[in-house]
């Protein structure tokens, strides 16, 4: 399936035949891959092939996209003007001496990038725990500064007026964001506007500042950038006698899966919140499997910011567990936090009387 | 007899269609799948981004880096807007990855012991990998993807995901290279 000419050494190498084997074997769906794919194209041809053709009252058939019929109605006016201009050579004159004073006003308010204010109604739709911090229009490559927004987590979205390339770079407290350039700008359909994420490399639990936002762009590009901050919840607290963090928090938004080495206790918990709407699902898998554990994961806990604890009792001594792997299932739009944490008394179920303690 | 004109246009559109479908669908299908708790959802929604395409007559102007990051775009947000599901991704019992790459196997008894314990070994391994490793293992060595497409797709540039792929790789040697430890631990 590879194509060749991209191959990396490493990947042609004779000591890593049999790796490359296996995870080709491992990874392999091709055959419902290709099954689902066929079927795709199918209904997608179907889907365009039903909505043709369409007569006009002229009696013309007409593909019925929006953007298509909207193009046409264009080009009408365009031959109309050119066909008038003809006739009316001074009004043609008059009109482009207006155009060109138009365009150089509105060229000139649009170098100024202006700034952004707080409103909530400029969230978007269904955005959940993301706030419009800034707002900035401009044309060709811009540096923005002095901006000192202070936050967690921050996120953008840049839409332009033509499709070109246009990178965005980005520093937060001083420090440029890796994979924050290089960003494409494209025409979105307006009703997709979400921000994406540009919070990756900060650090838990510590706000930075944003400060500089550049865009590299051709002095033919005009764009928009929107700049996004993120609810931010702080970190899960573990602070009394029995119960200890075994390992750093796990977070993150929406559906996602993390693996972490850690030594279990007797008896261990998992305490977790989710914020945002709908449900969350904690699964997870020791390897080696210990007995004790579940085999099924909790069930659903609500998206409402209320604190989960879920304890165990393994039996036995402290084990080391080679990987503890945990499966968040969640909507793609819910931040969620996780910690393991450990029991320290020795106690069978930690000394607790009730079936959902709260460390 | 001579076609209207606007057909022969319209069935243009329905051959640019495909082949937009064609350059990009299984990339976007792949990143779809990623997200989404069914084959059957993934399809929906691949089909709902393809079909969002339509309706955008920039597309055919733009190259084809530039069409597959607004794709995945559109399947990000379509992502976010339509989830709905509440499964992805379950949790797989070892027990049944090994018997699902097994099934085909044709080896003798004692092949298949020795592979079963080489799978169990990469399974673990896997599990340990970050995430982005575990995506870029998959998007290259299930989907066949090249690295221009899956920098797209992870939003990642491409020599850093080369570098990070190497790293993998070298960590994943690693096991191969070392006897089978009691109770199926890999160092």
């Amino acid at each position: 399936m590879l194509d060749h000419d991209q191959l990396m050494p490493e990947e042609t190498q004779g000591q890593n035949r049999l790796l490359m084997q296996d995870l080709s074997h491992y990874y392999d769906t091709r055959v419902e891959d290709n099954i689902s794919l066929a079927r795709i194209r199918a209904r997608l041809l179907q889907k365009t092939a039903t909505s043709l053709p369409l007569a006009d009252e002229d009696g013309r058939t007409r593909f019925p996209k929006p953007s298509r019929g909207e193009r046409g109605a264009r080009m009408k006016y365009v031959h109309t003007f050119v066909r008038d201009r003809a006739r009316h050579p001074f009004l043609s004159a008059l009109a482009a001496a207006v155009l060109l004073v138009a365009l150089i006003g509105s060229f000139a308010l649009v170098l100024r990038p202006k700034q952004g204010t707080i409103t909530g109604s400029d969230s978007p739709a269904g955005a959940h725990g993301w706030t419009v911090v800034a707002r900035f229009t401009g044309t060709g490559s811009q540096t923005i500064t002095g901006q000192d927004i202070v936050g967690h987590r921050f996120g953008w979205f840049i839409k332009c007026t033509n499709t070109t390339n246009v990178t965005i770079g980005v520093e937060l407290s001083g420090q440029e964001l890796e994979g924050s350039s290089g960003k494409r700008c494209l025409a979105l359909p307006e009703e997709l506007l979400w921000p994406e994420n540009m919070s990756s490399s900060l650090e838990p639990g510590r706000a930075a500042v944003l400060q500089t936002i550049k865009v590299t762009a051709p002095s033919s590009t005009s764009w928009e950038l929107v700049i996004f901050k993120g609810a931010y919840h702080p970190p899960l607290s573990i602070d009394t006698t029995n119960w200890h963090a075994l390992a750093d928090e796990m977070d993150g938004t929406g559906p996602s899966s993390w693996s972490i080495s850690v030594t279990l206790p007797k008896t261990w918990g998992l305490q977790f919140v989710c914020h945002g709407a709908g449900t969350l699902k904690v699964g997870f898998l020791l390897l080696p499997v210990q007995p004790g554990t579940p085999d099924n994961p909790p069930a659903s806990v609500s998206c409402n910011g209320q604190l989960h604890f879920e304890s165990f009792d393994g039996g036995g001594q402290d084990t080391r567990v080679f990987a503890f792997d945990l499966e968040i299932t969640t909507g793609i739009e819910n931040d969620w936090q996780a910690v393991l944490v450990g029991c320290t008394n020795g106690k069978p179920h930690c000394g607790m009387t009730t079936t959902t303690p709260t460390p | 007899m001579q076609q209207p004109s606007g057909t022969e246009e319209t069935m243009g559109e329905i051959a640019d269609d495909a082949t937009l479908y064609d350059r990009h669908g299984q990339a976007i299908f792949a990143y779809v799948r990623l997200h989404t708790s069914s084959r059957e959802d993934a399809e929906d929604l691949t089909l709902d981004v393809f079909t969002t395409a339509l309706e955008h007559d920039n597309l055919s102007e733009m190259g084809d880096g530039e069409q597959l990051a607004w794709l995945r775009r559109v399947a990000h947000n379509r992502l976010i807007d339509g989830y709905r599901r509440a499964t992805r991704s379950p949790v797989v019992a070892l027990d049944t990855v090994v018997e699902m790459l097994l099934e085909a196997d044709t080896a003798g008894p004692e092949q298949v012991a020795l592979r079963r314990e080489r799978y169990a070994q990469l399974h673990q391994a896997l599990q340990t990998l970050p995430q982005l490793q575990q995506r870029l293992l998959r998007m290259r060595y299930g989907d066949g993807l090249r690295f221009a497409e899956i920098a797209v797709l992870l939003n990642k540039r491409e020599d850093a995901l080369r570098k990070l792929l190497s790293r993998t790789l070298a960590t994943l040697r690693t096991l191969y290279s070392q006897p089978v430890q009691e109770g199926g631990k890999a160092c």
